[in-house]
């Protein structure tokens, strides 16, 4: 981290191949307060929702609470011990690829090692609705990895973009 | 060694040669709070420098009250205790979404929190932004986007909320109405600046 800055572009990465399901950033560093993940773009060949994935842990050491505009209705969703990572909005998948999707997710105080872990996400796509998620992972850890993925038999759209940004504080 | 300035044509020891300091970065860390391993009834930023165009609070914190007990982190500023602030929430609990306002109120709220047996667990998350908090001429508008899940329940919020006053915010101070701030509990201060 440059001397002065508190908001750092630590990564950011961009599909261009056409086939790629996950993004990584590894070796994320622990210099940071919180973390914020950015993705904005979409997925081909069929729907799914994108999932993040913590320090590589399968376990059922995730939970989740949602809250869900349509466009014609609020409704709401939970996962408590979900295995293997967290759901981060549902519309990466639009009918359409003109409407690309815009997700945001901040993890806070994500290095310290004394408590789990808290996750703010929004999600939204104008064609399809916006999402509100509060996530725990339950592990007290530093995190210094996420990927991102896709499910099969979907993958990220090209020029989806991936950027990681680091926030310090005094 | 003295340093003559271009412009001016003075010299100077320092590299600013009469020239205002510059700060290139538009997102800059003011202040953070760290609660320690006593607890604390509250948490108060003074002496915000005017500098920036809005603020944002990143807090992360849990009550003292035990588990299950849940807490709105608010916040009033600039020492106003008086019902001068109102809010509206949009909540969803994992199965439907619900939403309520307040009016002359004592604050705004800033953060949910539910509080677990589980140490580790029960802290609360929330990104508050205080827009154009140094305007003389209008109320000011906060927002924030603040949750907290503990394996089997929990509850991710939308706020709004207005402070009836025309001041500048000099001053931030967070609590819970009826409990306390525990240890881990943090709140990080940003100024972020326009062109």
């Amino acid at each position: 981290m440059a001397a002065g800055t508190t908001y750092d572009l630590i990564s950011s990465q961009t599909v261009a191949n056409g086939t790629t399901a996950t993004v990584s950033f590894t070796s994320i560093p622990s210099t940071y307060t919180d973390i914020m993940l950015m993705f904005n773009g979409g997925g081909e060949s069929g729907g799914g929702n994108v999932q993040v994935k913590v320090n590589n842990d399968t376990g059922a050491n995730y939970s989740f609470t949602m809250l869900r505009g349509s466009g014609s209705a609020a409704s709401g969703d939970r996962e408590s011990n979900f295995s293997g990572y967290f759901r981060w909005g549902a519309y990466a998948t639009p009918s359409s690829g003109v409407y690309s999707t815009f997700d945001i997710a901040h993890f806070l105080d994500y290095s310290n090692t004394t408590t789990y872990k808290n996750i703010l996400m929004r999600a939204n796509n104008a064609q399809g609705g916006c999402d509100a998620t509060v996530g725990l992972w339950r592990d007290t850890s530093a995190i210094n990895r996420l990927d991102i993925t896709l499910p099969a038999p979907s993958y990220f759209m090209n020029g989806s973009t991936f950027r990681l940004y680091g926030i310090a504080s005094a | 060694m003295a340093i003559r300035s271009l412009k001016t044509g003075s010299f100077s020891r320092s590299l600013l040669v009469g020239n205002s300091f510059y700060d290139p970065y538009a997102y800059k860390s003011i202040a953070t709070v760290s609660v320690g391993s006593g607890g604390s009834s509250s948490v108060e930023f003074t002496s915000i420098p005017s500098t920036y165009t809005h603020l944002q609070v990143r807090g992360f914190h849990k009550n003292s009250a035990g588990a299950g007990s849940e807490y709105v982190a608010v916040a009033q500023f600039n020492g106003d205790t008086a019902a001068n602030y109102s809010y509206h929430y949009l909540r969803g609990n994992g199965t439907a979404a619900s939403s309520g306002a307040g009016a002359s109120q004592n604050y705004v709220l800033a953060g949910y929190q539910n509080s677990s047996a589980t140490s580790q667990m029960g802290f609360g998350g929330f990104v508050l932004d205080i827009l154009d908090y140094t305007n003389t001429n209008k109320y000011k508008t906060v927002r924030s986007i603040a949750g907290a899940d503990v394996n089997g329940s929990g509850i991710i919020d939308f706020y709004s909320g207005t402070w009836r006053s025309t001041s500048a915010i000099t001053s931030i101070k967070f609590y819970y109405t009826a409990s306390n701030f525990v240890q881990y509990s943090r709140f990080a201060l940003y100024g972020i600046r326009s062109a």
